[in-house]
């Protein structure tokens, strides 16, 4: 199971996979939007919605919920379906609350906005990292508390790994 | 293994199924979660399996046996997909669809974040199980990525 597949015919160049799917939404989505996959009670994943606070992972009176992620390729409203993916690069609406700069290979975690957020300070334990920064394959270093549309690699599913809990 | 790509067009996706069958030295109950180290299948000492060990740390693939099988038999284990595990919440909070669990002490995953700040979470509730029995394991519906698992638990260490 991998994000990537090889499609070197010179080096080493990687490809991210692109995993696509057709998901109910519950509510307007937008392209670039973030949101959560619900999974159904026979093991399917068939909707999408807003990520609530608990579906970032946080441990909360010793639980911790998450679930799968996606980025919106194609909007949808309520009731209609959205083209959602899983997997793979693409471009999703980030920001960094706190105004730091952004670097290619930085960890984000969804938030209930439905953005990937760069900035995962206290209070975070175990929040699933669901995508790498790629942009334009350099820091992105002004105005990035404003949200923007901006690649990523992304996982929605395992995630890059959980954030340990102390600053970032 | 597979990729995270079958489709059910035009809405919705699923976790493909992996199977694998392996032959073990002692019996297994149906439910079970059990440590798949390469050429060796534990049932026994998992956590040890999973602990941090000084200068190193464990994990492994975790597998859930799909039926009950004598000792020196070989068995059916599911690696990843929809399983009924055993599942429980030491804890007793009630279990809800989507939380995630890991593997516990005893054969069976659990929604409590481990103890141990490299505890790994490996898969999601499906079932849902009331707070009052909850405690007490039982075979529930999961989501089982039982290699490249859900990530680690960060314990704020």
């Amino acid at each position: 199971m991998s994000i990537l597949s090889p499609v070197s015919q010179i080096g080493d160049t990687l490809e991210p996979g692109d995993d696509q799917f057709w998901l109910l939404a519950d509510a307007t989505f937008i392209p670039g939007d973030t949101v959560l996959c619900p999974v159904n009670s026979d093991g399917t994943y068939t909707t999408c919605t807003t990520p609530t606070a608990a579906s970032t992972g946080v441990v909360a009176s010793a639980i911790a919920s998450d679930g799968v992620f996606g980025v919106v390729r194609k909007g949808a409203t309520s009731g209609n379906y959205a083209r959602v993916q899983i997997r793979g690069e693409v471009d999703a609406n980030m920001l960094s609350t706190a105004a730091a700069s952004i670097t290619v290979g930085g960890t984000f975690i969804p938030n209930t906005s439905k953005q990937l957020e760069f900035d995962q300070g206290n209070g975070v334990t175990n929040a699933k990292w669901v995508a790498l920064f790629v942009g334009a394959g350099s820091t992105v270093s002004s105005s990035t508390s404003t949200p923007a549309i901006r690649k990523v690699w992304f996982n929605g599913i395992e995630g890059f790994g959980r954030h340990g809990g102390s600053t970032s | 293994m597979s990729d995270f790509s079958e489709v059910m067009e035009p809405n919705g996706f699923f976790l493909p199924t992996i199977d694998v069958t392996i032959q073990h030295n002692q019996a297994v109950s149906k439910g079970d979660y059990l440590i798949l180290s390469p050429a060796v299948l534990v049932t026994t000492g998992v956590a040890n399996v999973l602990a941090n060990a000084a200068g190193g740390r464990k994990a492994g693939c975790v597998v859930v046996a799909l039926g009950d099988y004598a000792q020196s038999k070989p068995g059916r284990y599911r690696i990843q997909g929809l399983v009924r595990a055993m599942v429980k919440s030491g804890g007793g909070t009630a279990i809800v669809r989507d939380m995630a669990l890991q593997p516990g002490t005893t054969l069976d995953l659990d929604t409590d974040p481990p103890t141990l700040n490299q505890g790994r979470w490996v898969a999601h509730a499906v079932d849902e199980v009331a707070a009052s029995t909850s405690s007490t394991a039982s075979l529930r519906l999961v989501e089982l990525a039982g290699l490249p698992g859900l990530g680690n638990y960060g314990s704020g260490a």
